[in-house]
């Protein structure tokens, strides 16, 4: 009878299991293709060092992740080890009597230990889990009945286990009656309470089929739920972007015949890949925790932006599968992937008022996506490495190309790029004018230089920036280095370009620059600009442009160990170093401006609290810096209050848009006669003789 | 409800221009040209209208054949036929009245919008002419247009000294923008791509029978005078002295 019945209801729980799975790969399939097959090795070593090894939960072991980390640590390799106990529970339903006994007695008496230490570490991990939610309360969570489900379930589990175990370890039955001194803790329970009589065989087997329904209701429950990252996360640690191409934007064929809508307004435009960062998801938070536009009151959460992907392919899935290949569904019989305005009005009013709720949807909202500066600190401290900003990017395409909406701000700043190729709209023919009367030669006058100074929009137009642009200048004069820049060759390179959206007149910019470069046979390029650097370095060679870019941190503190500079003139002033998204999180250079800036003698470095991968954004990156920053606090003034919280005399930058937000910031607390922001390149040519 | 937009080639308003040696016009080797910005803004508010009441945007231009450019970028925005005026020689803001007469003789639009003025000469000219030859009602200026239920009036805001004018003019009527009406959109790609395919009905100032006779000519072109720099002075006094004495100014 119990055979029957365990049959019966293994086949149906895990029947449904595998059809809600099975149906789930099928709607991520629907994605476009992509290709995460390349470096196996590295690939399955990455995955086995982020999920077995449980490294992706340590990614920053301080305070809340540690915790966190401990105790997914403990449910993890409890359910793995459980497994094997669970199969054991499941095969003895089936066939009475079964049991891993035949293993033979040493390493039975592991299995037992293993299965009794590993419940108890989960119940452990449970109790860690609740204080949290109960006690920390972190904002990042979300607190909705599925995790409670979720926790009470495992408990119960547990629990039943650990009741079956003390029965069982009193059952001269039961062979683990004669293992009842390898169980840790079911074994020291029985001894506490003088254990002596198992349950009466009734009770036994209401408890076991709680156990197993328990057990069955969970797995059915895991392709519903947060849970379904039992399922995603560990290939998405496989099929990992692995390229330095942090972004990962793909590049829109502009020539193919009879495309009439360019980006992503639909789930299905979307690649694989990025359906299955929705499957891996956790919930966990990190992302809109470290987000600086959450964090700054926008209605953007990056969290949301992945789910809401996932929903609306929940949503839209079953109909798109029906549907005949080739046939397309009409867009009035879909949930929308891009809510409008008016509901985007209503996710930041929703944002004023409950800063710690978001609640998922279908859809993505306009002000959503263009809150994002690409700073990249969602992906960094992502467990499952969910890719965020080429989603907010491909919709932001969709917005700019297929439907020109956009703040009214971008679309002027668009116009002037497109008319001048500078953001500012200043005229092409005064790109040179920062440089009057500094000596610096064009590529046309110097054809033989070693290096191309990319001196970038902000260093050519804006005056702030000018002066660093003069200062670099002069340090590779006193170098002695062989030097040109393009002059009024020069055009946007078109980072903010593409990472607003408009791919279309990003690649115009990119080819007319590649063509230039190329012209002059360009190998080596230093750039102040890390936007700049980016994006000649990692989004060029998909156009024919491959050089070496080097960014001007890494340079001058190359010239200052090759002993070409020489900072000799003290600076008894504390600085502290704001890293620029786009050097640190989405480059890796962290060192170089640092080291570049301690040469200079008796300079006291502080950190801020935030710095290295975990520094927070200036609010430019990604557009931004072209949009106006109407909702919530302003980013710039919550980094530099962070940065003045350290007392420094000296802010230190390396990127013009940083520069730019910093300084503003500065000015904003009206501390601009004691703080001063400078540029590497300024504070290091203010120390040469 | 059909209206009739201009657009004038100009100079990039960014670029920095140089005289030709005979002084007679700008060096144009090198200079971008774009549309007028004004203009932009007349067929952004042509576009509006047009999604508020349904109809359609005629965009005219006068010039030699490199003008369809300009035609061309406002179809990408939305506009959804061109009328070139093909005539290359010299004309006035009287002759460009004249021409564009002719065109709303022909093609009779219940609103004709124009930028405020063209950014190169800025004469500002053309749209109070050309209303006067119409005979027709204009509402120059204006920083907000909104067409009546009955589709019969235009009620259009206009700055004016120390505050805003608010009129109603009987359609068809001639309306000028200014910079605030609005702020132009930017096409989108498959309208850049439509563009193309979008009609422009080529005409020749005599086929409309207009003799272009310019009663103002531009005789010649001066740079403005280079700025000297400047002297930093020693006290208040000095400072006093060279005002009194050389500024001549108190």
């Amino acid at each position: 009878m119990k055979s029957i019945a365990t049959a019966i209801v293994l086949i149906a729980a895990f029947g449904y299991f595998f059809y809600k799975v099975v149906t789930l790969a099928r709607y991520v399939l629907l994605g476009k293709p992509e290709n995460r097959f390349d470096r196996i090795g590295t690939r399955a070593w990455r995955m086995i060092r982020n999920a077995i090894f449980q490294l992706a939960n340590f990614k920053r072991p301080k305070g809340d992740i540690l915790y966190a980390g401990i105790m997914h640590f403990l449910i993890f390799w409890g359910f793995m080890i459980l497994l094997a106990g669970e199969i054991e529970i499941l095969a003895g339903g089936l066939v009475p009597g079964f049991t891993f006994q035949f293993l033979g007695y040493p390493l039975y008496n592991i299995f037992i230990f293993s299965q009794d230490f590993m419940a108890t570490m989960v119940l452990l991990a449970i109790v860690m889990s609740l204080a949290r939610r109960f006690i920390e309360h972190p904002a990042k969570l979300n607190y909705h009945f599925g995790s409670y489900l979720i926790l009470g379930l495992i408990t119960g589990l547990m629990l039943t286990l650990f009741v079956m175990n003390v029965s069982n370890g009193v059952n001269p039955d039961e062979p683990v009656s004669h293992a009842v001194n390898w169980m840790l803790f079911a074994g020291t329970y029985i001894k506490l309470f003088h254990v002596t009589h198992p349950l009466s065989g009734v009770t036994y087997q209401v408890i076991w089929w709680a156990h197993v329904l328990m057990l069955m209701f969970f797995l059915d429950f895991i392709p519903n739920s947060k849970h379904l990252h039992l399922l995603g996360a560990i290939p998405n640690n496989f099929f990992v972007n692995l390229s330095e191409k942090t972004m990962q934007l793909q590049p829109i064929n502009f020539e193919a015949e009879g495309v009439e809508t360019f980006g992503v307004s639909k789930f299905e435009e979307l690649t694989w890949k990025q359906l299955l960062d929705g499957a891996a998801c956790t919930e966990c938070g990190r992302c809109t925790a470290d987000c600086p536009a959450w964090n700054t009151g926008k209605p953007l959460s990056p969290r949301e932006i992945i789910l809401n992907i996932k929903e609306n392919m929940k949503a839209n899935g079953p109909k798109i599968l029906k549907l005949k290949q080739g046939e397309k569904l009409p867009d009035d019989q879909r949930s929308a992937l891009l809510a409008d305005e008016a509901e985007g009005e209503k996710r930041i009013a929703r944002r004023k008022e409950s800063p710690t709720i978001h609640e998922t949807a279908v859809s993505i909202s306009p002000q959503e996506l263009w809150a994002c500066t690409t700073c990249g600190a969602c992906q960094e401290i992502c467990p499952v490495e969910n890719e965020h900003i080429r989603d907010i990017v491909d919709m932001r395409r969709y917005l700019v190309m297929t439907e020109s909406k956009m703040p009214q701000e971008l679309s002027a700043t668009f116009r002037n790029n497109d008319t001048n190729g500078n953001p500012w709209g200043l005229g092409s023919d005064a790109r040179m004018e920062w440089a009057e009367g500094l000596g610096v030669k064009t590529m046309a006058e110097n054809p033989d230089a070693e290096i191309l100074y990319w001196v970038g929009c902000a260093g050519a137009y804006d005056d702030r920036n000018k002066k660093i642009a003069i200062a670099f200048v002069k340090l590779l004069q006193k170098a002695n280095v062989n030097f040109a820049v393009l002059g009024t060759e020069e055009t946007c390179c078109g980072d903010w370009v593409r990472r607003a959206g408009n791919e279309y007149a990003f690649q115009a910019l990119a080819k007319q620059n590649i063509e230039t470069l190329n012209r002059y046979k360009v190998k080596k390029i230093v750039t102040a600009c890390p936007h700049g650097y980016y994006t000649l370095k990692h989004d060029y060679p998909e156009f024919g442009g491959t050089y070496e870019v080097i960014h001007h941190s890494q340079f001058i503190q190359q010239l200052i160990k090759e002993g070409r500079l020489k900072p000799v003139k003290a600076m008894e002033k504390t600085v502290t170093y704001h890293d620029s998204c786009y050097l640190g999180r989405h480059n890796n250079i962290y060192a170089a401006p640092r080291e570049a800036v301690s040469a200079v003698p008796q300079v006291r470095m502080v950190e801020m609290k935030r710095s290295h991968a975990n520094s927070f954004c200036c609010g430019a990156g990604g557009a931004r810096m072209w949009l106006e920053e109407k909702e919530g606090d302003r980013i710039n003034r919550v980094r530099t209050a962070e940065a003045l919280s350290v007392n420094p005399d000296v802010i230190a930058t390396a990127c013009p848009f940083c520069m730019t937000m910093i300084d503003d910031g500065v000015k904003d607390k009206g501390v601009e006669d004691n703080v001063k922001v400078l540029d590497i390149a300024e504070i290091v040519q203010r120390s040469l003789e | 409800m059909k209206i009739l937009v201009t657009v004038k080639r100009v100079s990039d308003p960014e670029a920095k221009l140089k005289i030709k040696p005979d002084g007679s016009w700008i060096q144009t080797e090198g200079v971008k040209f774009v549309v007028n910005p004004f203009d932009e803004i007349a067929v952004e508010e042509a576009l509006r209208i047009k999604e508020k009441q349904t109809g359609e945007v005629v965009v005219v231009s006068i010039g030699d054949k490199v003008v369809t450019e300009q035609i061309r970028a406002a179809l990408a925005m939305g506009g959804d036929r061109g009328i070139f005026v093909n005539y290359t020689g010299a004309y006035d803001s009287y002759d460009i009245a004249n021409i564009l007469q002719k065109i709303v003789e022909q093609e009779k639009p219940d609103v004709i919008v124009l930028g405020k003025q063209a950014v190169d000469d800025d004469m500002g000219a053309a749209g109070f002419m050309l209303a006067e030859l119409l005979g027709y009602p204009q509402a120059a200026f204006a920083s907000k247009v909104e067409i009546t239920d009955d589709k019969k009036k235009a009620r259009v805001t206009r700055e004016i000294d120390g505050g805003l004018e608010v009129k109603e003019v009987e359609l068809p009527c001639i309306i000028t923008a200014d910079l605030r009406l609005n702020t132009p959109r930017y096409a989108s790609l498959p309208n850049i791509m439509k563009a193309k395919q979008k009609p422009i009905k080529e005409v020749t100032v005599d086929a409309l029978g207009v003799a272009v006779k310019p009663r103002v000519t531009v005789k010649k072109l001066t740079e403005p005078p280079k700025r000297k720099g400047g002297v930093k002075v020693e006290s208040v006094q000095d400072l006093v002295t060279k005002l009194k004495n050389e500024a001549k100014v108190i």
